[in-house]
């Protein structure tokens, strides 16, 4: 293995890097590089999963890649931290469409969905922003019960 | 062929005898490590996240799983990469054609299938994207995989400051382009003795690399020839133009 100082800017080389990139990010933390790939793959203004999903102007197209592709990595990852990170997004994402579009994007039921909601907000390893945005999903949810309407159905 | 994508049924393992467990357990942390190259592939085919999503799934299913593409990997051997991007691509043609059968295109485009995209056109013209997209992810996965077992076993054997020199001095400027942190500066930053020390650090890591990585690569391939073509495969999907 050669060493190199080479940083030119050649697009298949930033793409080849890209790949690796993800690779050595992940000798630090696996589970998050893989899900920052995966919003990347979706969307390349978003860096991370992070700001994908606390984004107040991400559009609800994105939200709906977001949760197909983490509950993808929730049923394919590698390991259990990786699908648990993966429900945490996934949770997210549907928390998040709630919030900034009112919409749900999920079929399960408000009981199911405010169990996930409880777990991401209190995860105390996710950033502040996200486990917030929970908090007001689960407001969401509970104001529509005490309104006395249905929401089971996306 | 199944009207909807079956969903991911990692119990079937479970089902075979116990040496086709272990083979199946085997098959499944492959599968496990490198789904993103799979679906790399696909999304490189045009299909969106949710349609790839779908389709990795299935393709792990239908074919490593229910047809035994496991077995066929175990008895046949050779190499694993080459069996999975072989797979996957006729499992793609499979699916393309029985969803053109299901949904026939309309006089005016409506109902296409995958509209805008065309399997066979793309073969031609951009079937070399979604090749490299797999190779990339399936390197990085590897590359991934290994610096992971690298760095724990470093911290585990007391080498906490010989994986700070390799990776200031290798991992970071072959992945990202860095200039390698001079020796003298990671002599003082570590507080090492010497730069011969931090040079005899340097060789020791990349030794434990380069045999996890071989290590890692024969497991996915049949002889040593085989592994061989398939490390100096990787390296070029490493090494920058």
């Amino acid at each position: 293995m050669s060493d190199t100082s080479n940083s030119n800017n050649d697009p298949s080389e930033t793409r080849m890097g890209e790949a690796l990139r993800w690779a050595i990010e992940a000798a630090n933390d696996p589970s998050m590089a893989a899900a920052d790939w995966l919003t990347r793959d979706i969307c390349s203004k978003y860096t991370d999963a992070f700001s994908l999903l606390v984004d107040p102007e991400v559009s609800i197209e994105h939200l709906r890649d977001a949760k197909t592709a983490f509950k993808t990595m929730r049923l394919l990852g590698e390991n259990i931290s990786d699908r648990q990170l993966a429900a945490r997004l996934y949770a997210g994402a549907i928390a998040a469409a709630l919030v900034r579009h009112g919409e749900r994007i999920s079929t399960q039921t408000d009981e199911t969905l405010q169990r996930a909601l409880v777990a991401l907000q209190a995860d105390a390893d996710l950033p502040e922003s996200l486990r917030s945005i929970a908090e007001l999903a689960i407001c969401v949810i509970q104001a529509k019960h005490n309104n006395g309407s249905d929401n089971s159905t996306s | 062929m199944t009207n909807q994508i079956p969903q991911t049924d990692w119990s079937m393992i479970h089902d075979l005898s116990s040496e086709e467990r272990a083979r199946g357990k085997a098959m499944e942390r492959l599968v496990r490590r490198y789904w993103p190259a799979i679906y790399a592939y696909i999304r490189r085919t045009g299909r969106d996240v949710h349609e790839a999503s779908d389709l990795t799934q299935g393709f792990i299913t239908t074919v490593i799983l229910q047809r035994g593409l496991a077995q066929k990997a175990e008895k046949s051997r050779g190499k694993f990469r080459s069996l999975l991007l072989t797979s996957l691509r006729n499992y793609l043609r499979e699916r393309h054609r029985y969803e053109a059968r299901r949904k026939p295109r309309k006089a005016n485009g409506e109902g296409a299938v995958f509209s805008g995209f065309d399997i066979d056109a793309a073969e031609g013209k951009i079937y070399d994207t979604p090749e490299k997209a797999f190779s990339y992810h399936w390197s990085a996965a590897m590359v991934r995989s290994v610096l992971n077992s690298v760095r724990a076993t470093c911290l585990t054997d007391g080498f906490d400051l010989h994986w700070l020199v390799f990776d200031a001095r290798v991992a970071r400027p072959l992945l990202f382009g860095e200039k390698p942190t001079p020796i003298a500066e990671l002599v003082e930053r570590l507080d090492l003795s010497s730069p011969a020390t931090a040079s005899n650090m340097l060789v020791t890591i990349k030794r434990r690399f380069a045999r996890a990585l071989r290590a890692e690569i024969e497991s996915t391939v049949d002889s040593e020839e085989d592994a061989d073509v398939e490390l100096a495969q990787l390296m070029k999907d490493l090494e920058r133009k």
